[in-house]
């Protein structure tokens, strides 16, 4: 699968943790969307360092989560691992 | 002597002109080759008859708001999902399918082995974690799928946990 869309589908930090541990094993999938959730700082967390060992990931949208410094900060972070960095929109 | 440059335009727009011709022509011929729709008037009038009519040569099935699709329709989508073997993209946005149906219509499609099913677009439905569960593990053996879009469904935690593990077990999916 390439792109998978599972926006405004009520996913919160368990469901988004759950999501990058399979980022970590997944090759294929170049587009997440996960925007208008209820994910928080944990789960964006563990979002970014699945990210640091995924290239193949291109876009990741995050926009209308519960995103506050901590989870920015670790996004912002991915830029230093990564080759290729992903479009993060409206954190 | 003067006249040549003139001569040199006009040459240059004819050349122009004919390949703006032939490049939209081709465009126009190539779009009405790929995309074979249901006429709008078979999806309003009756959406099961449309789904199930056995018009092979379609590639893809698109019912967005035209009709609402409710539980009654499901038999004749999973019975299309079946026999269908070139369907590629299936567009039931924004209708009424729930878990039931989404079950329904996944068990439908583990059936058809050869099926080439890539663009299942399922958003605003009410598909709940086990439509998730089932679709997925429908589509894990046969990873022709490209793009899932559950967006706006109610499949919250425990839904996305699935996917993820379907995901993590299946490196082709």
């Amino acid at each position: 699968m390439i792109k998978l869309k599972l926006i405004g589908t009520q996913i919160q930090d368990a469901g988004a943790i759950a999501l990058a541990k399979a980022l970590k094993h997944n090759d294929n999938l170049t587009s997440l969307y996960l925007n208008h959730n209820q994910i928080q700082d944990q789960g964006v967390i563990a979002l970014a360092k699945a990210l640091k060992n995924n290239n193949n990931l291109t876009s990741l949208y995050l926009h209308n989560n519960q995103i506050q410094d901590a989870g920015a900060i670790a996004l912002a972070q991915i830029s230093k691992s990564r080759i290729s960095v992903p479009r993060l929109f409206e954190i | 002597m003067k006249i040549f440059p003139f001569f040199k335009k006009l040459i240059f727009f004819s050349f122009r002109f004919l390949f703006l011709l032939i490049f939209s022509n081709t465009k126009c011929w190539k779009d009405q080759k790929t995309k074979i729709k249901p006429s709008s008037q078979g999806v309003k009038n009756n959406s099961k008859a449309t789904l199930l009519s056995p018009n092979i040569s379609s590639k893809e099935y698109k019912n967005q708001n035209t009709e609402q699709i409710d539980g009654t329709v499901i038999p004749a989508l999973a019975e299309a999902l079946k026999n269908r073997q070139k369907l590629t993209d299936l567009f039931l946005n924004s209708h009424h399918i729930d878990d039931t149906s989404a079950t329904a219509s996944a068990n439908a499609s583990k059936g058809n082995e050869a099926s080439k099913l890539s663009f299942l677009r399922l958003n605003g439905n009410q598909i709940k974690k086990d439509g998730a569960k089932n679709l997925l593990e429908a589509s894990q053996s046969k990873n022709s799928l490209v793009s899932l879009n559950l967006a706006h469904n109610n499949i919250g935690d425990t839904g996305a946990t699935d996917i993820a593990k379907a995901l993590e077990d299946n490196q082709k999916l």
